[in-house]
């Protein structure tokens, strides 16, 4: 019986501060709209630039499902309190961004190249 | 008499990942067996400045599809029709350079779209597609993105829907989950942990928490052997920290690194054989909820209209759409010790071809578990289910092992 190893993946692609997906923006959107009672609920577009970064959006997506979840622990004939949304957790860190390359001055024949 | 692995079928496992047409993942191995319908090196898209952008072996496990590729529905319709929007009009799987070129303006970039895996890169996938039954023919559900897709695999239909929306009011049939769980049967959906959670259903998670758990509890049920009659697993959907330090992305959407798709996708099979009694009773399906705009040569078919339709508003084409054809093809594998060593199914064009899309999944589940069930889509009731694959009488004893240490 064959057995084969499988290698670690590297730590360097570990990247909780590229920006998020689309797909994570949407799935904040549907708990957050879970997350209140009917009364409160209407389907919105989350303003994307809130969301900055992947592990951002990763911590925010806990603290929905929490609350979602703990929300079905309460009688089911208790009247449905309003429901306020906890502030977005910040992101640890900013997106890194690629340092700026300085101008270099263009040579002559590069210049002819391109023209 | 069914064969013996079927007859002992007790649980279906489904393993859904992010994002991957068949060629990209799969498309090499047709070099080692001429069965699969994959690549044979020759195929292209012409770039934007009129040249062939041929396929090449250069897929990267990170780095390459960022941007994240068009996948929304008129994204994808230009990948498959490349801009022919006339009524007669054929798919010709030419337009995936130019929809990723418009991401980013940059032709070389935009080529890195046709790039596929060299099977060696992909230990894991390859080796469960070469040891077990590997699906030619299995297509996502529709020409558009992730959440449409998904709602195929619990519902049968997307219920009209071909974007990202899951504010699913008035749902016509119930999901998967429900149905077995009024038969008095066992589903479950784990998702990786609370900082993934899960991704389509929310409204199951609201009002139905009884069909969730994690995958630490999904290792616990196999070990146990707890497992459900049907679970569905959702991989990890970003990088974050987790309770023991930072936890990769491993749905392998683009730009998560795939090898760490390549680790779950084994954690996952793993932890069903490392229980004998389950391994003997468990079909594990592993597939991709749609391509993700990558590259694919086989054209997607025509299907039976689903009974919805997407007002052109919605489709983003300016034609409404009557989900009458299937979206472009993914990866799917199933596995299980009674499925004989090196089964292709045959797809689009062979002979014996057999055509399997997400509906396929609810369809199965639902004829194993359920048997006769008329609430369903049109599309589900209509879809290939794979069981029949379970063809031994004799379960293996030669199946691979994966070492993740």
């Amino acid at each position: 019986m064959a057995v084969i190893k499988v290698p670690k993946t590297p730590k360097t692609a570990y990247r909780p501060n590229r920006k998020p997906s689309d797909l994570l923006l949407k799935q904040i959107e549907h708990l957050e709209w879970a997350a209140l009672p009917a009364a409160q609920r209407k389907p919105r577009q989350l303003p994307k630039r809130k969301v900055k970064t992947e592990g951002q959006a990763a911590k925010r997506v806990a603290q929905l499902t929490a609350l979602v979840l703990d929300a079905k622990k309460e009688p089911l004939d208790a009247p449905e309190a309003e429901v306020k949304l906890p502030p977005l957790p910040p992101a640890t860190t900013s997106i890194r961004r690629a340092p700026k390359k300085r101008a270099k001055p263009r040579s002559k024949a590069r210049s002819r190249r391109r023209s | 008499m069914p064969p013996a692995g079927l007859d002992k079928l007790q649980h279906i496992v489904v393993l859904m990942m992010e994002n991957r047409s068949f060629d990209h993942m799969l498309g090499g191995l047709k070099a080692q067996d001429h069965r699969v319908d994959g690549l044979d090196g020759t195929e292209f898209n012409l770039d934007t400045a009129g040249k062939q952008a041929l396929v090449k072996d250069q897929a990267a496990y990170q780095g390459q599809l960022d941007p994240d590729p068009n996948h929304h529905f008129a994204g994808v319709d230009l990948q498959i029709f490349d801009g022919n929007m006339l009524p007669d009009r054929a798919p010709t799987m030419g337009g995936f350079v130019k929809s990723y070129f418009e991401q980013q303006r940059d032709v070389k970039h935009s080529r890195q779209i046709m790039y596929y895996y060299k099977p060696e890169k992909l230990p894991v996938l390859t080796t469960l597609a070469k040891e077990f039954a590997l699906f030619n023919g299995w297509f996502s559900s529709i020409p558009g993105p992730t959440l449409c897709n998904r709602a195929f695999v619990h519902y049968g239909t997307s219920f009209g829907h071909v974007d990202m929306n899951v504010f699913y009011p008035n749902t016509v049939f119930k999901s998967i989950y429900q149905r077995l769980e009024a038969a008095g049967k066992k589903a479950k959906i784990y998702y990786f942990d609370a900082k993934s959670s899960t991704m389509e259903i929310v409204n199951l998670l609201q009002h139905q928490p009884q069909f969730f758990g994690d995958f630490a509890q999904f290792r616990a049920d196999c070990a146990t052997g707890q497992l459900p009659h049907y679970s569905f697993i959702e991989p990890n959907y970003s990088d974050h920290e987790g309770d023991n330090g930072a936890v990769l992305g491993s749905d392998q959407h683009p730009d998560h690194d795939v090898r760490e798709g390549e680790r779950f996708i084994a954690a996952v099979y793993q932890a069903i054989k490392d229980n004998p009694a389950l391994w003997e009773t468990t079909a594990l399906l592993v597939t991709y909820d749609e391509h993700g705009g990558i590259y694919d040569h086989v054209p997607p078919p025509e299907c039976i209209p689903d009974g919805f339709v997407a007002q052109p508003a919605d489709t983003g084409t300016g034609k409404p759409f009557l989900f009458d054809r299937l979206g472009v093809r993914v990866p799917a594998v199933l596995i299980s010790p009674w499925v004989a060593k090196g089964t292709v199914v045959p797809g689009v064009g062979a002979a014996g071809a057999r055509l399997f899309e997400h509906a396929s999944i609810p369809g199965t589940v639902t004829a194993h578990f359920l048997g006769n069930y008329d609430e369903r889509s049109v599309r589900e009731k209509r879809a290939e289910t794979f069981l029949d694959l379970l063809t031994l009488n004799q379960m293996r004893q030669d199946t691979p092992d994966f070492d993740l240490a």
